[in-house]
């Protein structure tokens, strides 16, 4: 196809009506229909397990508009904008079983919901559903997509009662050492950098919240949070270089 | 060599490698990034669209396993991907309900 019109294709792509009023209240009016259809038939095909990571995406434009997505990704180095979206993974076939776009408000979490939970014959009732919904609402907006996201798991409608997780997921990422309120109680300065041995731990537990915050030297520090604060931060022996 | 490494060191590579492959197998053939477009919502359209793409592919070599070793693969699958979506004969209606495409809360305040 030539380039002219490949770039008059494009130039009148759309996949949603605008024309109505109504559906401008949606932040994500101009992709509603592809997001419907891809939450509602990702994980159809699939037997999902309880192994799913969560991880975000982003998307680089150069487009300044779209500022509903662009909430902390402001302009980058390069110029670009980044778009941010939230994936869940399965973690036997790395198929991708649900998506949530990162808006300003929370426009992308109940939609669509009911449609999926009636069509996969899930016995649930109206009222744990709508019990989970006010839930969702009280928690907050991370924990939110992750309920999100979990909704489409099995036993679902067990997971959330009174306002909390009863099978918490495990959180577990790396974090940039200069974030604000880390502890430098267990980051690696440059001269201890030079002397530890590969596999030096630094541990901090914070039993309150059940959160542990570890920083491990392989050759370069990595500074990690994780959500487990039993008998599950013990050490183990992992093949090196 | 062995290192010794949080247990949570471990459970995070161990759950990261689906992320990875994922997005290794997504990066191959991907429609949007290496492409700029004046409008934001056709790049978020097309990385929608590549991922599922890259999730048709895995079902793809899953239900035909004996394809994945050739040294092509991805790209013999692409191939057959496009012949489908030209031919005239699929009724691409039929594969989509109104139902998927979802009435959910804005969705309703539309109709």
């Amino acid at each position: 196809m030539p380039l002219s019109p490949f770039q008059q294709i494009c130039s009148v792509l759309h996949l949603n009506d605008i024309s109505n009023i109504n559906t401008l209240n949606d932040l994500l009016h101009k992709i509603r229909p592809l997001s419907n259809i891809l939450k509602n038939t990702l994980g159809v095909h699939l037997g999902i397990g309880m192994d799913v990571a969560l991880d975000e995406a982003t998307m680089a434009s150069k487009s300044a508009y779209g500022q509903e997505f662009i909430v902390y990704n402001l302009m980058m180095n390069t110029g670009k904008y980044h778009f941010k979206v939230y994936l869940l993974y399965c973690l036997c076939t790395f198929a991708s079983i649900r998506l949530h776009m990162h808006t300003k408000d929370t426009c992308d979490i109940t939609d669509g919901q009911s449609k999926e939970l009636d069509g996969h014959g899930v016995d649930c009732q109206s009222e744990d559903n709508e019990d989970n919904e006010d839930n969702v609402q009280q928690v907050s907006k991370l924990n939110s997509i992750i309920l999100d996201m979990w909704k489409l798991l099995e036993n679902k409608v067990l997971i959330i009662k009174h306002g909390e997780l009863l099978h918490k997921p495990y959180h577990c990422s790396t974090v940039w050492y200069n974030q604000r309120m880390y502890l430098k109680s267990i980051q690696f300065t440059k001269a201890e950098a030079r002397n530890l041995d590969h596999g030096s731990v630094h541990f901090a537990v914070n039993k309150q919240f059940r959160i542990t915050s570890f920083g491990w030297f392989d050759g370069s520090p990595l500074h990690m949070l994780s959500s487990t604060a039993d008998d599950r931060y013990g050490c183990c022996a992992e093949e090196g270089r | 060599m062995k290192v010794v490494a949080p247990v949570a060191v471990a459970r995070y590579n161990e759950f990261m490698q689906a992320v990875n492959h994922h997005n290794q197998l997504q990066v191959q053939f991907s429609s949007c990034s290496r492409h700029g477009f004046k409008k934001y919502y056709i790049k978020i359209i097309l990385a929608l669209l590549d991922m599922a793409i890259t999730n048709v592919m895995i079902h793809y070599f899953m239900a035909s396993p004996e394809k994945i070793h050739a040294v092509e693969s991805q790209a013999e699958y692409m191939d057959e991907l496009v012949d489908a979506m030209l031919d005239k004969s699929t009724r691409w209606e039929m594969m989509i309900s109104s139902n998927d495409i979802g009435q959910g809360e804005h969705s309703a305040e539309s109709t």
